[in-house]
């Protein structure tokens, strides 16, 4: 039987619960994506994040904070089977007990150390990647991530920006922190307007577009390397490459 | 005069051949009310420019206008370049503009003399106070230490910035004395002494005064000039490991040589390899002095003076040690596994942590994220041994030459010569 969850870390971890605790699943799938098969048994879990906080626990206690950390981090990929990839990580760590984790060339294992890794990965690139632009005193900065990581970069700028008022808007998914210095939360948020930037703002930007352009070293030109850390898809949200002499 | 966009401009022209710009090494939340800013000791890049080096701090010049004449320097008083200086005000409220559009980790002054070594470390002085003080800044500050400057000034640096810097340009004072007449290797030396001695002291403070300021907590590095003067790669990184010996510095930076303007003092051999291949087999040999145990005598010596084109410094190394070798990688212990070319840290302790449930096989092996194509001649897997029929240097070198195809591409002008700006 498959079991159909709402997208959410907690209904995915209300899955995992049943499946380990009352009645095993063949998959675990986003109700919104699910292609019905013939034959095939569906049940929809209700989310219950009571549920779903005592089994995160449970993961912490029989392996490791470890390994419960991974299979958060892997949920936010854009994998698109991350949930059976967990599933079958989180059977073979049932079967085996504590210290699975650290065959990690095990088909079983790898390839959910591998998700959570790009998506670690990604994330530790944006904190360098977002760029605000100051509109009326608060500062905006929309990216567009390949994985969910919208929710890993609050911390960071609660603390970096402490005070100011922020947004980061994840255009791809349609949700945004907000910050008013002091508490952050994340909403849904669409933005279907240009940007109409103050003098100020244009002013900061081209100076450091200039910066970005003489701080390298002709001599030393080497666009694939560029390219490689600085990948072309993030452009257009790079203050610094996404005016047109860069296109 | 000009603006302060252009002067901006002519200021980060004139600081791009500094390369001792990471921002990693002090860990520092925001915790003061009002203040603005955080360091993260993993070290974070805002941007990459277009010759693929990361961006992580505003890096330039308070001036450039220079009295001394350095030959290998584009400053040096005698070349023709535009000539400008920010004011502090200037600099932190560009700073402040960049960090608060997350541009930039924090800020790397630096500067020429302009009229003499005091008048530039105040100026400096005052960016860093203005910074901290008016402006409430936590992020990331490194700053050179002006040779010949007050003590007192390099002290009250010290006390404003996370990473302190005085280059040592050249690896040896005849060298010096030669292209930088007005230096000397003791005026360079004699900041950094200060610094360690200051680092040292403020531990011990730190430790009885709860709030006692920290002084250079991330330490102090200095960088070195590749290919402008004769010395061989040995004497450079004898000389970085008596740096690392002596003021337990945190890096030593290599900058290739780039000729600037018409420095007529600067004679160089034409080099085997080019100068950037060269600065990336020094990178590769420091990394192995500071992170794998090795020590600069055993990598190079004075009869094989000078790193390869084609093979890394491990490589070498190894492929020079055949004695050492097979090892097996189910009982080797770790300082053992580091040292197998193809096999860095974070492998090594995969394997070891693998290996206390059950020995690996040779497939296992495989998937540890080891380069097996080049590990493989070291190794062998529950005693098999899969690195072809004899164990032989030439029979190594040919086997892996088709990664050197590969080396080039990274490095266009890899092979010594043609490399642009060797024609002087
Ligand atoms: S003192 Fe510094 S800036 Fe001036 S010429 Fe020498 S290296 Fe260049």
């Amino acid at each position: 039987m498959d079991y159909l969850y709402d997208h959410s870390f907690d209904g995915f971890l209300t899955a995992a619960a049943i499946h380990f605790q009352e009645k095993r699943t063949s998959g675990i799938f986003p109700e919104t994506h699910y292609q019905y098969r013939l034959g095939e048994e569906v049940r929809s879990i209700e989310t219950d994040p009571i549920r779903a906080a005592t089994f995160y626990h449970e993961l912490e206690e029989r392996f490791s904070s470890d390994v419960a950390h991974k299979c958060g981090r892997a949920f936010l990929s854009d994998h698109p089977n991350k949930e059976n990839l967990l599933l079958i990580y989180l059977n073979f760590g049932f079967k085996k007990g504590r210290g699975f984790d650290a065959i990690f060339t095990h088909p079983d294992v790898e390839p959910v150390q591998t998700i959570a890794t790009a998506v670690e990965w990604e994330a530790a690139r944006f904190l360098g990647l977002i760029r605000f632009q100051e509109i009326k005193g608060i500062l905006y900065a929309s990216f567009s991530p390949d994985n969910a990581i919208l929710g890993l970069m609050a911390d960071h700028f609660l603390d970096r920006l402490h005070g100011e008022a922020w947004i980061i808007h994840d255009t791809k998914r349609n949700l945004a922190i907000l910050c008013n210095g002091v508490k952050w939360r994340m909403v849904p948020f669409k933005r279907d307007f240009a940007l109409t930037l103050p003098r100020e703002e244009l002013a900061v930007q081209q100076l450091w577009r200039g910066y970005f352009t003489h701080i390298a070293i002709p001599e030393r030109k080497n666009p694939r390397l560029q390219a490689q850390y600085m990948p072309r898809r993030y452009w257009k949200d790079l203050v610094e490459v996404n005016s047109p002499q860069f296109r | 005069m000009y603006d302060v966009y252009d002067r901006l401009q002519i200021l980060a022209d004139s600081a791009k051949y500094d390369v001792s710009c990471s921002s990693s090494g002090n860990e520092r939340k925001n915790n003061r009310a009002g203040g603005i800013g955080n360091a993260r000791s993993f070290g974070i890049c805002h941007a990459w420019a277009a010759d693929g080096r990361c961006i992580s701090l505003l890096k330039i010049l308070m001036t450039n206008h220079c009295v001394y004449d350095c030959a290998y320097c584009i400053n040096r008083s005698s070349n023709d370049v535009p000539r400008a200086s920010l004011t502090p005000e200037e600099i932190a409220k560009t700073t402040m503009a960049f960090y608060r559009r997350n541009y930039i980790e924090g800020l790397f002054l630096s500067s020429a003399v302009d009229v003499s070594p005091n008048q530039t470390m105040e100026q400096i002085v005052k960016t860093l106070e203005l910074l901290r003080h008016q402006w409430q800044f936590q992020g990331y500050i490194h700053v050179k230490a002006i040779p010949g400057a007050d003590p007192r000034l390099i002290q009250q640096a010290g006390f404003l910035a996370d990473r302190m810097s005085a280059n040592i340009e050249l690896p040896s004072s005849e060298s010096l004395q030669r292209l930088a007449p007005q230096k000397q290797l003791q005026t360079i030396l004699k900041p950094m002494n200060q610094i360690q001695h200051g680092i040292e002291e403020n531990r011990y403070a730190l430790k009885q005064y709860r709030n006692a300021q920290s002084f250079v907590p991330a330490g102090q590095s200095t960088q070195m000039i590749v290919g402008a003067t004769p010395e061989s790669d040995y004497q450079m990184i004898h000389t970085s490991q008596k740096l690392y010996d002596r003021f337990q510095l945190k890096r030593v930076f290599y900058s290739a040589y780039i000729p600037v303007g018409n420095p007529k003092k600067i004679l160089v051999p034409i080099p085997k390899i080019a100068p950037l291949m060269r600065e990336h087999r020094l990178y590769q040999a420091d990394w192995l002095l500071r992170f794998y145990g090795f020590r600069a005598e055993e990598l190079l010596d004075e009869i094989k003076p000078h790193f390869d084109a084609d093979f890394d410094p491990k490589m070498i190394w190894a492929i020079r040690h055949l004695e050492q070798f097979p090892v097996e990688i189910n009982r080797a212990p770790f300082e053992t596994l580091i040292r197998v070319p193809g096999i860095g840290h974070k492998t090594a302790s995969r394997i070891v942590n693998q290996r206390r449930l059950a020995s690996l096989s040779v497939e296992e092996v495989k998937k540890t994220r080891l380069v097996w194509k080049r590990a493989r001649f070291f190794l062998t897997v529950r005693g098999k041994y899969y690195g072809g029929r004899s164990i032989s240097p030439e029979g190594i070198k040919t086997a892996l030459q088709p990664e050197w195809s590969h080396q080039l591409r990274l490095f266009p002008n890899a092979k010594g010569g043609q490399a642009r700006g060797l024609s002087i």
